[in-house]
């Protein structure tokens, strides 16, 4: 009688470790095998499961889109302006499912490693025109501009064309919905340290430090109005990053909220190409907007403590042990707020107060003293520090103090202008004159800052991303609070005099500026008007 | 004329591409499934067949692999209606005798754009 051989398929994985004697010697080796069939099968029906839901949610999708369209067509006769809107509104519905199908689809795949790339070299100059000129036509109602940095002499990358384009895409696409009407994407390719760079860059809402991270994850979306009011699942960055880590390469986030975000990602050279560096990367974010405030501790871990408060106050922070390093630190960088602790090596804090205040391009810059000797309160105050705060300090009361010491400051100069040279150049030179000044590229955050600093003087160009200059005057001009802000006008060269001084009747704009103009006048200019406002 | 062949199992898809395809000026017959569509191209010698992948019967690789036997339908170009995303669907589709794709889903303008350049490629645009 011949029992009968049940065969069955096993996958089975297996765990080898050599053992090894205390001298060295090999032993034998630990096997482990374990049945992982039904792991498998589990896996593979999940991700059928998924891919055959994706497939019949299609079929449906189809039909709705394409009865639609044919409606906006106008196939089926003429329609109401109302009847327009509602289809359109069932389109953009229509659309926002169909890509959360092709997502599921992608992060199902790529799961369970059934995205295979075909490699092969690349030349990415005609993909990135490829990318940059399908988002051209949608950028333009919105009135972005989109430009593309390629230089001459790019090597070919390795990589697979279709999942390489939806990566740039979805970084694009990121792009634009983020930035605000009038805003620029520009997408700039390089090579460094023999890898191919791309970064795409916007001057968008940006993300904050604490998002940073998370904006990688799956479903994360920023919870902020402007981002919850577009449609988008969560799910593109995750499926971005992980087809960049198919490739081999890397993605690196560099944002400033208000200003924009700059997303790089890497990606491997083709065998044979040079390795050779090509192209500059793309400028970083100077924070120009954030508070700059000069701890002087000689106290290493007093000091990071501070550092660690005022950063997550969105605060920039230098820092020096020494009185004569905080002198040096403050003529060269003028900070907007001076931390000052008494005792420190070589001169202590008093004296290094006082040599502050005697210096005019130093004299302004308020001072908040934070000690542990109480009786020197008098004498600091008298010296002209702010505040005064006895260590240890209370982060609360010590933020509360430097904020109000920086909102307060007098004689601030507020620069808004959308090229960042020039708010670089305008910064130093203003700096280098011993004026407090505030800058930023963004419309929405110059009045932002016009609301709450009330500068001495505003120097507004008219072309800005968010709001534009015409708009910020027009706001400047309706708050009580922001209308006697004395405004210079800077422009290139569209807009005639007449034009500007219609929409800024009320305002007080008092100078009009045509591009180029002399910087080392200008900044004269201000300073007397600053002088004379504060005397 | 120039008359097209329509194969799509789904109602609704198959009465979304005739109506677009007549609303474009084309001519349009239509079948269920893949079988059908066998029968359907002896009888109506079109310029063109559109052709779901997945169909009941026959699906629209074994239907395209018979017609390609068929001498008096060897010329007529196969075009298949592929979802996105599904390469392997799209290469396979090629493997027995398709000529070109559509990738679905798709919009009625697109649609009708893409038949025309099929057909130009063809000289069969009448």
């Amino acid at each position: 009688m011949a029992d009968r051989l049940e065969i069955e398929r096993k996958i089975v994985s297996v765990h080898l470790s050599p053992v090894i004697s205390a001298a060295h010697e090999f032993l034998g080796a630990v096997s482990v095998f374990r049945d992982v069939t039904s792991e498998v099968e589990a896996e593979r029906a999940k991700t059928e499961f998924v891919s055959t839901v994706s497939h019949e949610l299609r079929t449906p999708m189809t039909a709705v889109k394409g009865y639609v369209d044919l409606l906006l067509m106008g196939a089926t006769g003429d329609l109401t302006a109302q009847q327009k809107h509602f289809l359109k509104v069932i389109k953009g519905n229509a659309d926002r499912l169909s890509s959360l199908v092709n997502d599921l689809l992608d992060i199902s795949r790529l799961e369970s490693g059934r995205i295979v790339l075909e490699l092969a070299p690349l030349e990415m100059a005609s993909l990135i025109e490829q990318v940059a000129l399908t988002i051209t036509p949608r950028a333009n109602t919105k009135n972005i501009r989109v430009q593309t940095v390629v230089p001459a002499g790019l090597p070919k990358v390795c990589g697979d064309s279709d999942r390489i384009n939806q990566i740039l895409t979805n970084l694009v696409g990121n792009a634009y919905k983020y930035t605000p009407p009038g805003g620029i994407i520009s997408i700039q390719a390089y090579v460094k340290d023999e890898l191919f760079y791309l970064g795409v860059r916007d001057t968008g809402i940006g993300i904050t430090r604490e998002y940073q991270k998370k904006v990688f994850e799956r479903f994360f979306r920023v919870d902020d109005p402007l981002v919850q009011e577009e449609a988008g699942t969560g799910l593109g960055l995750s499926i971005t990053v992980s087809l960049i880590h198919l490739h081999g390469g890397d993605i690196f986030l560099e944002s400033e909220p208000g200003e924009g975000s700059l997303f790089t990602f890497t990606l491997p050279l083709a065998e044979g190409e040079s390795r050779e560096p090509v192209g500059e990367p793309p400028t970083g974010f100077v924070t120009v907007d954030r508070p700059v405030v000069l701890v002087v501790e000689d106290d290493a871990e007093i000091a990071e403590l501070l550092r660690l408060t005022l950063e997550s106050e969105g605060h920039q922070v230098l820092l020096a042990d020494s009185g004569e390093e905080a002198l040096r630190i403050a003529r060269e960088q003028h900070p907007d707020l001076i931390s000052l602790d008494i005792r420190l090596p070589g001169l202590n804090g008093l004296e290094v107060l006082e040599l502050l205040k005697r210096v005019p391009e130093t004299a302004a810059i308020p001072v908040v003293i934070v000690s542990v000797i109480n009786e020197s309160k008098k004498q600091g105050l008298e010296l002209g520090a702010v505040d005064y705060l006895t260590k240890p300090v209370d982060t609360g009361e010590l933020l509360n103090v430097i904020n109000t010491a920086i909102s307060r400051q007098e004689g601030i100069v507020l620069v808004a202008d959308d090229d960042h040279d020039t708010l670089v150049m305008m910064r130093e030179a203003l700096r280098a004159a011993g004026l407090n000044v505030r800058t930023t590229g963004h419309g929405d955050r110059a009045m932002q800052l016009a609301r709450t600093i009330h500068p001495a003087l505003f120097l507004l160009d008219l072309q800005l991303p968010g709001l534009n200059g015409y708009q910020i005057l027009r706001q400047l001009r309706q708050d009580s609070h922001t209308a006697d802000i004395p405004v210079i006008v800077m422009t290139g060269t569209n807009a005639t005099e007449s034009e500007v001084t219609e929409t800024a009747a009320g305002t007080s704009v008092i100078r009009f500026l045509t591009k180029p103009f002399s910087v080392t006048k200008l900044v004269q200019e201000i300073s007397q008007l600053v002088a004379a406002q504060s005397a | 004329m120039t008359k097209i062949l329509v194969a799509e199992d789904e109602r609704d898809i198959r009465d979304l591409i005739a109506f677009t395809l007549r609303f474009a000026g084309f001519e349009v017959e239509l079948a269920m499934n893949g079988q059908e569509a066998v029968e359907k191209a002896m009888q109506v010698k079109p310029d063109l067949i559109l052709m779901d992948v997945r169909m009941p019967k026959q699906t629209g690789y074994e239907a395209c692999r018979v017609l390609k036997t068929r001498e008096a339908l060897v010329a007529v170009p196969v075009v298949f209606l592929s979802a996105k995303g599904q390469e392997s669907e799209i290469s396979k589709g090629m493997s027995v005798g398709g000529t070109d794709y559509i990738l679905k889903p798709f919009a009625p303008d697109d649609l009708i754009k893409q038949v025309r350049r099929i057909l130009a490629e063809h000289g069969n645009l009448a």
